[in-house]
């Protein structure tokens, strides 16, 4: 199909049901595309205590941009789990949906709603399990047998409802594959695990397998739990979503900004470099050669070996690994402390680990250094989000954004601007995105991006007919881009031309026509 | 069950074994080959997890050393292969040796050590006839004990074949026998489908029939 946008971009857009929030028959309901997901008693739990691993990741999703991705180890002498409470439910009906994803069909995977006695198969104990075994058989325990569903499919979304009567002690199931036309699973009047009427829950529980022998990397997202039915879909805001486009990129985007990275060194007082080591050229080529490869012999000048250990902090912190960055970091400062790009990369980590405080007193370390820089103005700024801060993020970010320092690049602007409109600044917004457009004549991509955001910005201050203009005029200068065509269709919608707005979504989404 | 220490463990904790002081029994026929030096001890003073540490290449020589040893010393290599919990075709070998010893330390140990060393259906099949036929209702009773908690190693599709055993004692005409079966039954299952071993006959027998359901419905799975 013509114009067809890139299966990358519609991942990015895969919508986020808009009733996520907790309403009064919600239970338990998360898209893993919260900003805040606190474990504790009345959420979840994470549980890694051998191999295996419990995160958050972007590699797949049903929804949103996040979905949780569970690594079990074999041989480990434990699975890892995601283990999420609720409110016990004794009585009256439980309905439950989840989608899952399993990258290798012949590891063991098991999925559990529980009770007070958790999971034993006893009264109040498992009333609903769900395995994938080593056959690859997807299977549902009911009456103490293991009933077979359907042969599982590894990379493929399946989504399952659960409707569950406690009474009775019997639930409803349904299974989509998205890669089937019909569901691979509709039964009725299922007995619980181990046909116990009046099993109460309270607990949902995804591990690898009992056994020790799974290496299983599964993926789950879109949990909700709750009284009734509806819990489980959110409504429809516009025709095929549940979240306009313009929400579902901005919450997208402004993860983008707000994820710390490194800024890349610009001067030799970055690395604390002395003038008789910017004199010596071997050891430049040595520190040239580490920063590219992460690697330096163990005998190489203490600036060489900081600056691969730094360079390893940066992978780690674009891998998304907070911890291991910060290691990295620590390492290059404790061999070139009056390296302030190091202090500064350190307090990177240690916002994108949610350890402020220690992260206020990396910053303060390169103050001395770096004070009147954009970098630390960045940096600064970003804590002051992560934080929720937004006041904060602006003073910080204002002049940085305002000047055009080439050491940070674009980010003291693209920070400014999300900290302005994340603070529901809308004017301010749409003012400053409309002055980055005017001096970049002849640079088509970003002058595009920057019309995009005056548009976002003059979309939620309800200036529609502005908005609309300004997606224009980005899609003039950069028609590839998706994402103004389809906040286009939003318009459209709102408007009430439904054509239009069809035309629009169908020109990325398809349509399914009769034979 | 679904439980976060590790099943051997749980197992091991909940069987506690008291070795009895016994009559020494005639020294087993010594074999020609020398097993690992220092294993011997270790086996025949219980030290599981020295044995653990050296890994499941030992298995061989434990066997052999269980046919080196005595009655009493066997009870103790046999608790070992319990506590280790690895399949072995050696280890079931020896160990279906004394599988019908009079021996009672030495019998309910390796009745207990016989599903956690092996998968073998001829394994289920020897308990369940323990079970249900054995002269001491002990030895009975404990081979019902190890075939509720002991299978480790069966297969979801192999133990059709121990329900089939359990649910077909169910009518045996020895009460203790059909209340061990079901017990066994509840201890896998979590359920009883009404049954109980001293109700009257047609009452036993309904309850039978939904068991029989029930097995048909599992075995349609495989």
């Amino acid at each position: 199909m013509a114009g067809r946008v890139s299966r990358a971009v519609l991942i990015l857009l895969a919508l986020a049901t808009a009733a996520r929030g907790q309403t009064a028959e919600t239970l338990a309901g998360y898209s893993f595309d919260e900003d805040e997901l606190s474990s504790g008693p009345d959420t979840f739990a994470i549980f890694e205590h051998a191999r295996g691993r419990v995160r958050l990741s972007t590699d797949f999703h049903t929804s949103g941009y996040r979905s949780v991705k569970l690594t079990d180890a074999a041989g480990d002498h434990d699975f890892p789990e995601l283990q999420g409470y609720f409110p016990t439910q004794r009585q009256g009906r439980l309905y439950a949906h989840f989608a899952f994803l399993t990258t290798d069909a012949h590891q063991e995977l098991n999925i559990a709603l529980a009770g007070p006695r958790r999971f034993t198969l006893e009264k109040d104990g498992i009333a609903f399990w769900l395995l994938v075994d080593r056959e690859g058989v997807l299977r549902h325990m009911s009456d103490s047998i293991p009933k077979r569903l359907a042969n599982v499919q590894p990379f493929v979304w399946y989504t399952v409802d659960v409707d569950y009567d406690i009474d009775a002690g019997q639930y409803a199931l349904r299974i989509w594959s998205e890669a089937a036309k019909e569901a691979v699973a509709d039964l009725r009047a299922q007995p619980n695990a181990a046909s116990h009427a009046g099993s109460s829950v309270d607990t949902f529980s995804f591990i690898g397998d009992l056994e020790d022998a799974s290496n299983v990397t599964y993926y789950v997202d879109d949990i909700v739990i709750g009284t009734r039915e509806a819990v489980r879909l959110g409504p429809f805001v516009a025709p095929g979503r549940r979240r306009l486009f313009v929400d579902s990129y901005l919450a997208y985007r402004r993860m983008e900004s707000q994820r710390p990275t490194c800024f890349t060194p610009v001067a030799p007082a970055d690395l604390g470099l002395t003038p008789t080591e910017i004199a010596d050229a071997p050891l430049l080529a040595a520190l040239q050669r580490a920063l590219r490869s992460e690697q330096a012999a163990d005998d190489a000048a203490a600036a060489v070996r900081a600056a691969a250990s730094y360079r390893a902090g940066c992978a780690a912190l674009d891998a998304g690994e907070a911890t291991r960055a910060a290691v990295g970091f620590e390492r290059a400062e404790a061999l070139a402390p009056a390296a302030p790009l190091y202090h500064l990369s350190r307090a990177l980590a240690l916002i994108a680990g949610r350890r402020f405080d220690e992260a206020a007193q990396a910053l303060s370390a390169a103050y001395p250094d770096l004070y009147a820089d954009s970098r630390y103005a960045v940096t600064a700024g970003l804590l002051a989000m992560a934080r929720g801060d937004l006041a904060g993020a602006e003073g910080a970010l204002r002049e940085a954004a305002n000047t055009n320092a080439p050491a940070a690049g674009s980010r003291p602007r693209d920070a400014y601007y999300f900290a302005l409109l994340v603070g529901e600044r809308y004017d301010e917004a749409r003012e400053y995105a409309r002055r980055q457009v005017e001096p970049l004549a002849g640079r088509e991509r970003e002058a595009a991006q920057w019309l995009e955001r005056m548009a976002d910005a003059a979309f939620y201050a309800g200036a529609r007919d502005e908005a609309r203009d300004a997606y224009r005029r980005a899609v003039e200068l950069a028609p590839e881009e998706a994402s103004a065509i389809l906040k286009l269709s939003d318009l459209a919608f709102l408007d009430g031309d439904l054509p239009t707005e069809r035309a629009l979504r169908e020109r990325y989404y398809g349509a399914l026509r009769p034979e | 069950m679904y439980t976060r220490l590790v099943a051997g463990n749980v197992a091991v904790a909940r069987r506690l074994l008291s070795l009895a002081l016994l009559a020494v029994s005639p020294a087993a026929t010594l074999c020609a080959v020398a097993p690992t030096p220092g294993l011997a001890e270790l086996a025949r003073t219980g030290n599981t997890e020295a044995i653990r540490a050296m890994g499941p290449t030992v298995l061989p020589d434990l066997a052999t050393i269980y046919t080196q040893s005595d009655e009493a010393q066997r009870a103790t290599i046999a608790n070992v292969f319990y506590a280790l919990g690895w399949k072995s075709e050696d280890a079931k070998r020896v160990l279906l040796r004394d599988v019908h010893t009079e021996n009672p330390t030495l019998r309910v140990q390796v009745q207990w050590a016989l599903g956690r060393v092996s998968d073998d259906p001829l394994v289920v099949d020897i308990l369940l006839a323990n079970m249900q036929d054995d002269k001491n209702p002990l030895f009975r009773d404990k081979a019902a004990c190890a075939l509720a908690e002991d299978q480790i190693h069966l297969t979801p599709h192999q133990k059709i074949r121990l329900y089939e055993g359990l649910i077909g004692a169910l009518d045996d005409e020895k009460p203790d026998v059909r209340r061990i079966a079901l017990q066994a039954l509840q201890i896998l299952t979590r359920q009883t489908k009404g049954y109980s071993a001293g109700a009257p006959p047609e009452q036993r027998r309904r309850a039978i029939e939904a068991w029989q359901r029930w097995l048909d419905e599992y075995r349609a799975q495989y």
